[in-house]
């Protein structure tokens, strides 16, 4: 390549000193239109080509920028929502957890509850049928030692053949309950 | 030999493309502004270059682009990220990024524009009595005129942008490295004054030469059918030339333009930031 630019210089030079030095001669004229016409090319392009792409460019760029932007407020407000999302999630597991533990609590306050009323119902019952069962047994004693006492009276005034004044039969019927067991008597039954 | 190519031998000159015939006189006081192939090939890449620059960068633009528009873009990118940003400093940026922008285009275009035949030539030829002119390749960046008038306008930038950035004692304070011995002085500020033109010349034989190289040897390539006047070289030729076409339309024009406008704007980024 060096060889050829080399070849080319040689070849300007000999080209200027046989024709009017038509390539490596300064030609001023040449140089004038050279500098007007550049001067033209870069006022248009300056003017009408470069700030309208740049300005595009920029366009774009600021798009590009907001874009980015929203893509990380978007990014960080999905973070939030997850964040907050979990959090409600970890509060709600709290709030089940701790329902599920009231209700459980509830369940066994009410079941022991349940089983003191039964306990207090049963033993009450138990008392009431103990009441009724001495009550019961108490006038079947009554009703045996009237029996007793009538059927003793009876035969007594059968034995003697006489009617028993009020004294002797108070007298007999005393002995006659402390010679019986009434109790016995009224078990039997 | 064939007839045909004897008699095409005697006409092939690869010179010849390159003659700059006055086709309008035009002439301003002692400056010549005469059109001539290389003025109309400017104005040709000149309108190109804005017709592209538009059609890509300015119509029909949307938020979600078209093939249309992301090569717009990507162009856009290329020189805001490749060239601008890493050679000029961001308090300069909204006053030269469109500069070397500009330029990377206007070059790019120009070196394409010379590698497309064009009806646009100093000969003709007849087609059923109507005389019309003969395709050819000519870059206008081949010319040095061109590509120094252009070198030029760096040139000056980059000092006026030194002067108005840093004043003129600090700016041409900078040219003189740092903790050099006085006694060198009297040696170092002439070869650094000779440096900054020879910018001036580097940047502008670059590419004029490279451009010019790249036409030599596609017209080299196919002249040797006709210097060596023989038939059997015609496959040869024009394989290296289409070898040699591709490699200039692919890479040479594209590398050519990048580096003019990157180098304008290290020159210019340099002179307002002379410490970086």
């Amino acid at each position: 390549m060096e060889d050829a630019l080399l070849q080319a210089f040689l070849f300007a030079q000999e080209t200027a000193e046989e024709d009017e030095g038509s390539l490596i001669d300064v030609v001023p004229g040449l140089m004038v239109w050279t500098f007007v016409t550049f001067l033209i090319v870069f006022w248009v392009l300056r003017r009408f080509a470069f700030g309208r792409i740049q300005g595009l460019i920029d366009q774009r760029r600021d798009r590009i920028r907001e874009a980015l932007d929203e893509a990380d407020k978007a990014r960080s407000e999905a973070r939030e929502l997850r964040d907050r999302i979990a959090q409600e999630r970890q509060q709600a597991k709290m709030e089940r957890e701790q329902i599920l533990e009231d209700s459980r609590r509830q369940a066994q306050r009410q079941l022991e509850q349940g089983r003191e009323r039964a306990d207090a119902d049963l033993r009450e019952r138990l008392e009431k049928n103990r009441e009724e069962l001495d009550a019961e047994n108490a006038r079947l004693r009554e009703q045996i030692r009237r029996d007793v006492v009538e059927l003793t009276l009876l035969a007594s005034e059968k034995v003697t053949g006489k009617v028993l004044d009020e004294d002797d039969q108070r007298r007999l019927i005393e002995e006659t309950i402390e010679e019986v067991d009434v109790k016995r008597l009224a078990s039997e039954n | 030999m064939s007839p045909l190519l004897a008699a095409a031998e005697s006409d092939f000159d690869p010179q010849h493309e390159f003659l700059l015939e006055e086709w309008i006189p035009l002439h301003l006081g002692p400056l010549d502004l005469s059109v001539n192939k290389a003025v109309v090939y400017i104005w040709l890449g000149g309108i190109a270059t804005i017709l592209l620059g538009i059609w890509l960068m300015r119509f029909g633009l949307s938020l979600r682009p078209d093939r249309r528009q992301t090569t717009g873009e990507a162009v856009y990118d290329l020189v805001q990220s490749q060239i601008a940003e890493s050679s000029i400093p961001t308090k300069a940026l909204h006053i030269w990024f469109p500069y070397v922008a500009s330029l990377f285009l206007f070059i790019w275009v120009l070196n394409i524009i010379g590698f497309v035949p064009l009806p646009i030539s100093n000969d003709t030829f007849d087609l059923f009595g109507v005389e019309l002119p003969t395709l050819g390749i000519y870059a206008a960046t081949a010319n040095l005129s061109v590509t120094l008038a252009l070198a030029l306008i760096t040139f000056f930038a980059t000092h006026v942008e030194g002067i108005r950035y840093n004043g003129p004692t600090r700016y041409f304070k900078s040219w003189i490295p740092e903790g050099a011995p006085k006694p060198l002085l009297g040696l170092i500020v002439p070869l650094e004054v000779i440096s900054q033109f020879m910018r001036l010349i580097s940047l502008s034989v670059r590419l004029f030469a490279n451009m010019l190289a790249g036409h030599m040897l596609i017209l080299v390539m196919l002249g040797l059918i006709f210097i060596f006047s023989a038939w059997w070289l015609v496959p040869f030729s024009i394989g290296f030339g289409t070898v040699i076409y591709l490699f200039e339309v692919g890479i040479v024009v594209t590398i050519q333009a990048f580096v003019f406008a990157l180098l304008s704007g290290i020159y210019i980024g340099g002179a307002i930031e002379p410490e970086h």
